[in-house]
């Protein structure tokens, strides 16, 4: 049974391999030669998809894809053919693999066969080339974070114009970008004048990084490619006048071409003997430390700031765990980079650490060592700050809270409420009852005057006709107790018009009294009165006999029980 | 009806009472007999009721305190002090309590405005509109007095107690204002994530709070609650990560 499932697979496999067609045209190239990869599918009609991306890891893509057919007539019979080609140039030198590559047709999956392409080193002849592409490195022997330089110059002799540029890709490194031309217009003086084994060329720097290894290991950096765009002379063409190149545009002709850069390695070595609060700097760097206000109140935040600065992988420390004050709250702040524009090589490093001093006195916050490996000495050394004095005094601020603070030494809680409590609904009203019968009575008591008048003026009303009601039984009340009817009749009298509303006070005299309840009083009752007054007037100091004071007093009763039938 | 319907009121409250008064005295033996954890859900259960007094808050926070829950002790001292603020049992716990929580953020704010704060936070809203009722009482029988006698002394006496009256109403509707647009909470799970919006996901974790904290609630979802802190950190943090103190 496997015995036939092999057999299946291999005579697929080979009716597959008969179908699609791999090819390049030489398989022995230099690194800076071109070359067309082209894959032939035959009996087809419709256009293949292929997934080119396994081979771009080694080589660059120029140019495609070009789709091409092939119709051919054997006896009769028609056999068409497509093939795809692509113009690719190879990143590195060696021996790279072109990978089998996917081809899907018509919902089904073909793989293309595998390539073996010899790459080799051409060696830089800057005599025999009127352009090249330039990779300078700063260091190829360094150690795990040691930062390396590399800059890409273009030389040329002639005019040229740069068509597009694959720039590289650097694995296992953190990759810093120093100078990228992408968005820059580039001027005629940025070009330098240079001159080189006696040839005059005009170079640019094209780009620049700085890279900081990760990791230990050989590590091949990928070549730069540069499409250029020349314009050189036609041979085919004789000028007819004159020698000049500037004027002469139709003896010229253009041409494209492919510029790689050189393939280097770079040996990456680690690190020994680190120091244990070694937090990843490689370079060569000073420190220094820094707060926000060298005085302050208790509980007031302060910044407290650590600058790393020199050249170095700067992005690549770690933040220094630091040792403070036991008796400061500490916060992480932000961590600031800023390159040196002037090198863009060196810069620093800040970092924040927000502090919060929870206790007043003198505090010292130590010098701070960060060991670093020294490339320049090639060995171990420590960046050390200066120690910062730091004087916390007592905050003004009373809180209540603060100050029971320092009251609590038994340093444990106060018992539990165990006696009946007094309980309140979730839903229950702001204004408690009390002040809702304060509120209510405070508005009745404000508005009190507005109803005391009226009430006062109707009580007087009543008196009044109470006094009126009441006059003649008062009068009488008056003459019944009275120990001198001569004296005490006119005061009835008077008494009895003053409750009638007839005069307003009872201290008159005769005369005045008579004047009152003129026109009040019928003139023939005001004569009888007139005559009682007088007569009780001229007894009033002799001894006359009771009999007479009752027939005044009966005559005083009868009079005013007449004045009461109309008054 | 209504002497009916008022007998039923009174019986259904003396009921209720009695329920809860029982919960309180079953919670409190618990305590007593370090059962803390029974002590706990039966002053919640309690809570559940929707009924609540200075004295539950605090033996509640004690009870949490005796297990180690810093940060619910503190939430019930705060409940607490929101009800009686002028509570010294209550302050001192609290500030015993605060000294237990790590990372604790207290950064005061300047000497006037906390002075305000201090007065408002001294006094409850009640507290503030039973002063400002007795001062309209003491300002309308003056008022009364002065129509009556319209003497300076009496003039004097009721400008005095409108005066009263006009700071403890100013005062009762800033408590009310600040109450309303100013609600907090306390910090439960430790090392709760900040995040930046109010969505689970590690690029948007700006930051960390540990439990016990006191925070300012800005704003709610269904599930979280964009907060601010003393030392002006802001963000989102879940539901379930805070007690919200009101």
């Amino acid at each position: 049974m496997i015995r036939y499932l092999l057999a299946i697979i291999i005579f697929t496999t080979s009716l597959i391999s008969q179908d699609i067609e791999t090819f390049v045209v030489n398989k022995n190239i230099d690194i800076d030669q071109s070359f067309n990869f082209t894959i032939k599918i035959k009996d087809i009609d419709t256009d293949p998809e292929v997934d080119i991306s396994p081979i771009l890891d080694n080589f660059s893509v120029i140019m495609g894809p070009n789709i091409g057919s092939e119709y051919k007539f054997i006896n009769g019979k028609k056999s068409t053919s497509r093939s795809i080609s692509w113009t690719i140039i190879a990143k590195k030198s060696g021996e790279l693999k072109i990978p089998r590559l996917k081809v899907i047709l018509d919902d089904k999956k073909y793989f293309t066969e595998e390539l073996i392409m010899n790459v080799s080193k051409k060696a830089t002849d800057t005599l025999a080339t009127d352009m090249f592409l330039k990779i300078e490195v700063s260091d190829l022997d360094v150690r795990i974070g040691e930062q390396v330089i590399i800059t890409y110059t273009f030389f040329t002799r002639i005019a040229s114009k740069v068509l597009s540029t694959e720039f590289p890709k650097y694995k296992d490194f953190w990759v810093e970008k120093l100078f990228d031309p992408a968005g820059k217009q580039i001027k005629p003086e940025a070009w330098n004048d240079i001159e080189i084994n006696g040839y005059k060329y005009k170079s640019i720097k094209i780009y620049e990084v700085a890279l900081f290894p990760l990791s230990e290991g050989k590590f091949d950096l990928n070549s730069m490619i540069m499409k250029i765009e020349t314009k050189e002379k036609d041979p085919g063409i004789r000028r007819l006048f004159w020698d000049d190149p500037f004027f002469d545009t139709f003896s010229q002709r253009t041409k494209a071409r492919i510029l790689v850069s050189e393939q280097k390695t770079i040996n990456v070595s680690k690190l020994t003997d680190e120091p244990e609060d070694f937090t990843g700097a490689v370079g060569n760097f000073n420190i220094s430390s820094s707060v926000s206000s060298n005085v302050i109140e208790n509980g007031t935040p302060i910044t407290f700031y650590l600058e790393l600065a020199g050249e170095g992988n700067l992005s690549n420390i770690g933040r220094p765990i630091l040792g403070f004050p036991d008796d400061f709250d500490v916060f992480d702040g932000e961590i600031l980079i800023e390159r040196n524009i002037a090198d863009s090589v060196s810069g620093t490093i800040t970092w924040e650490y927000n502090l919060i001093p929870r206790k007043q006195g003198s505090y010292i916050i130590g010098a701070i060592s960060i060991p670093y490996f020294d490339t320049i000495k090639e060995s171990w050394d420590i960046a050390k700050s200066d120690p910062i004095k730091l004087n916390v005094t007592k905050n003004n601020y009373v809180d209540n809270n603060f100050k029971d603070n320092q009251l609590i030494d038994s340093k444990d809680i106060r018992y539990i409420k165990l006696s009946d409590t007094e309980w309140k609904t979730k839903n229950s009203s702001n204004i408690n009852s009390l002040s809702f019968f304060i509120i209510i009575t405070s508005v009745f008591v404000f508005l009190a005057p507005l109803f005391i008048s009226p009430l006062n003026n109707f009580f007087q009303e009543q008196s009044l006709v109470f006094k009126n009601k009441s006059a003649l039984l008062n009068a009488l009340k008056l003459m019944k107790s009275s120990d001198s009817l001569y004296i005490d009749c006119p005061k009835a009298i008077m008494l009895y018009c003053k409750d009638k509303n007839l005069i307003d006070t009872i201290n008159l005299d005769s005369l005045s009294f008579i004047e009152k309840i003129k026109g009040k009083v019928k003139s023939k009752d005001i004569i009888v009165v007139e005559s009682i007054l007088s007569e009780c007037s001229q007894y009033n100091y002799a001894d006359i006999s009771t009999k007479n004071s009752i027939k005044i007093q009966q005559k005083t009763i009868k009079i005013l029980n007449k004045i009461n039938s109309y008054v | 009806m209504f002497r009916i319907l008022n007998i039923l009121l009174l019986t259904i409250g003396v009921a209720y009472s009695q329920s809860s008064d029982q919960l309180f005295s079953e919670a409190n033996k618990h305590y007593n007999n370090n059962q803390f954890d029974d002590a706990i859900a039966v002053y919640e259960s309690i809570l559940d009721q929707g009924l609540y007094s200075t004295d539950l808050y605090y033996n509640l926070g004690n009870t949490y305190f005796r297990l180690g829950d810093f940060a619910n002790a503190r939430w019930s001292y705060e409940m607490g002090l929101i009800n009686d603020p002028r509570n010294k049992d209550i302050t001192y716990n609290l500030v015993l309590t605060k000294q237990k929580i790590p990372n604790t953020l207290e950064i005061p704010d300047s000497q006037i405005l906390n002075m305000i704060n201090n007065f408002l936070a001294s006094f409850t809203y009640e507290e503030f509109i039973f002063f400002s009722s007795l001062m309209l009482l003491f300002f309308s029988l003056s008022f009364t007095l002065h129509r009556i006698i319209m003497s300076s002394f009496s003039a004097r006496l009721y400008y005095f107690f409108m005066l009263l009256f006009f700071l403890g109403t100013s005062c009762s509707v800033i408590k009310f204002l600040w109450e309303k647009n100013n609600s907090f909470g306390v910090i439960l799970n430790d090392e709760t994530q900040l995040y930046s919006a109010p969505f689970l996901n590690d690029d948007i974790n700006i930051s960390v709070f540990f439990s016990g904290n006191k925070v300012k609630i800005e704003q709610t979802t269904d599930k979280w609650l964009e907060i601010s802190s003393m030392d002006g950190r802001k963000g989102w943090i879940r539901l379930e990560d805070i007690r919200t103190l009101e």
